[in-house]
This record gives C-alpha cells, sequence and structure tokens, in this order.
C-alpha cells in the first residue's frame, strides 16, 4: 500500500506554512507482520539524504492522539510502530520534522489487523463423560 | 490376478499454501461445486492418543490442543466422528457438531487447551470403530484424522441387582 503524504511545512520562524505539493512521504504499511505494522517513510525532498526525525502516532476513536513511534532517521528509512496488542488499529498521523520545520498529516495511513492463525491442531485425549 | 485399487485426487482441492506431507493421507470432502466436483483437503492419519468404548446416550469428549497467534476472534470449532474409506473421510452426521468459540487477542504464539463434547444419540445403531478429527472452521485448520479411536458398542443385556423383596401368601 503506498499513500502520498500531502503534507505540510511549517516553519515557525515566519510562521507560515506551506503545502509541499512537490514532495511527497508515501507510506507503506506491511501486512505480512503478525505483531506490528512496519512503516516505510521515504522523504523525496530532493539532493541527498538528509537526517530528519519522524514520528507515527495513532489516532484514537475519539480523535486524540495514541502512542507514538518516533526516531531519528534518514531519508529513505523506514519506521516501525509496533501494535503489539493488536487494540491500535485505525488511523495513524505521519509526522516529519527537519530543524525547526515539520510537516505532519493525519489520517495518512490505516493499519488493521491481519487474521489470527491457528495451528498444530490436535485431539490430545477421548474420554466418555 | 490383484490389483491394487488406485484412486487419483483432485490435487486442485487442495488449499493454497497447504502441502501433501509424506506418509498416509485422508481426503476431507469440504463442499460440492455446480458441477458436482467434491472439494476437500488432504490431512494426515495419526495414531490417536487413546481409544474408548462408548454406548449410545454416553458423551464422548475431545480434549482438544492448538496454536493460537493474532486478535481476538470469534471462531467455529467442528468435531465429527465417522469413517474413512479409500482415503476418504464420511462425516456422521450425528456424530458431528460445532461449537462456537472465542479466543483472546495472543500477541504472540499461546498453546490453547480446550474440550467438545459430542453425545451419542441413545437410539444411535451403527456400532462399531469410528474416526475422529477436528477442526478451525475459518481459517480452516484441520487435525490429522485419527483412525478407530472410538467405539460404539451396544449394551448388552444386563440383569444386576437381583433379590427378593417379599414373600407373600395367595
Amino acid at each position: 500500500m503506498n499513500i502520498t503524504f500531502g503534507g505540510i511545512l511549517y516553519d515557525p520562524t515566519t510562521g507560515v506554512n506551506t503545502q509541499l505539493a512537490g514532495a511527497s512521504l508515501p507510506v507503506q504499511v506491511d501486512p505480512s507482520h503478525r505483531c506490528y505494522s512496519m512503516v516505510e517513510l521515504y522523504f523525496n525532498l530532493g539532493g541527498s539524504p538528509i537526517a530528519l526525525y519522524a514520528a507515527v502516532w495513532y489516532l484514537r476513536p475519539d480523535g486524540t492522539s495514541g502512542p507514538s513511534v518516533g526516531e531519528y532517521l534518514l531519508s529513505n528509512d523506514y519506521l516501525i510502530c509496533y501494535n503489539y496488542d493488536f487494540t491500535m488499529v485505525g488511523l495513524w498521523k505521519v509526522e516529519a520534522s527537519l530543524g525547526s520545520s515539520f510537516m505532519e498529516s493525519w489520517n495518512v495511513f490505516n493499519v488493521t489487523n491481519p487474521p489470527g492463525t491457528f495451528s498444530d491442531m490436535k485431539v490430545t485425549s477421548f474420554a466418555k463423560v | 490376478m490383484i490389483k491394487t485399487l488406485e484412486v487419483v485426487l483432485d490435487p486442485d482441492g487442495l488449499y493454497t499454501g497447504q502441502e501433501v506431507v509424506p506418509g498416509a493421507q485422508i481426503f476431507v470432502p469440504q463442499t460440492t461445486d455446480m458441477y458436482g466436483r467434491v472439494w476437500g483437503v488432504y490431512t494426515p492419519a495419526a495414531t490417536p492418543p487413546n481409544t474408548i468404548s462408548v454406548n449410545p446416550g454416553d458423551t464422548v469428549r475431545f480434549s482438544i490442543r492448538f496454536k493460537y497467534l493474532g486478535p481476538a476472534v470469534s471462531y467455529t470449532l467442528y468435531c465429527s466422528m465417522g469413517d474413512q474409506t479409500l482415503g476418504i473421510f464420511n462425516e456422521d452426521p450425528k456424530l458431528t457438531k460445532s461449537f462456537s468459540k472465542s479466543q483472546a487477542a495472543a500477541p504472540s504464539q499461546v498453546t490453547v487447551n480446550l474440550t467438545a463434547d459430542i453425545p451419542i444419540p441413545t437410539s444411535y445403531t451403527n456400532y462399531g470403530w469410528r474416526d475422529a478429527y477436528c477442526k478451525v472452521v475459518s481459517p480452516q485448520t484441520l487435525s490429522p484424522i485419527y483412525i478407530d479411536c472410538i467405539n460404539i458398542v451396544a449394551y448388552s443385556p444386563t440383569f444386576t441387582d437381583m433379590q427378593i423383596t417379599q414373600f407373600a401368601k395367595v
């Protein structure tokens, strides 16, 4: 799944929000992972890879921010959003900052739980009751 | 000259990703399509963990174990006794039952133990050894098929507790 991140670059020194029309932030959610969702963030801001801070936030059903995962990474790197208890399904927010500027977007991607897996089924005993 | 009967089963009957492993295999019919073709899965035959003898009116308890990984889920457990003939498992509808179960979320793989009871109807007369298996219906996960694990035997007439309760002049 590829989702283009139509973010806003905010410059606090000028207070100007700039729509990043030319930059995109595709997000991939890997449904093959059973206990977590891996979000790959590719920052195509042009030029050489740059170090920046990226975070993803879980959006609770009531609209508030839930647990987050954030770390410094290079462009074309990825971030892993753990969802160990299978409860953080739904919409997530992506935020990235570079220096004093940041861009964010809500409802960037939707995490769904993979189906459960049953295995090694066996009958251990038969009994008359 | 005696020739063995070879039964060739449609390999398309396998579900995607399921492999036929070496050893005795039994074809478990699942559905019949509009062309009358029977679709099913192959599952290995296995030696039963134990054998029991029961009478009509008794209840057979399956103790079942499996592993689970994933979110909380409601599922259907299906247990059947029947007969396998020429590699085909024929379920006895009188000895087959579905159970609604639920499983809590398991972020890492857990082992689940549960039981399922199937009553033998008191009117049941198809005596003899039955084979058995169980499965989770969706996502379909089958146990091996256990051969000759439950022997259904008729009640033999028994006279017990004989006593004279009274003597009387008549």
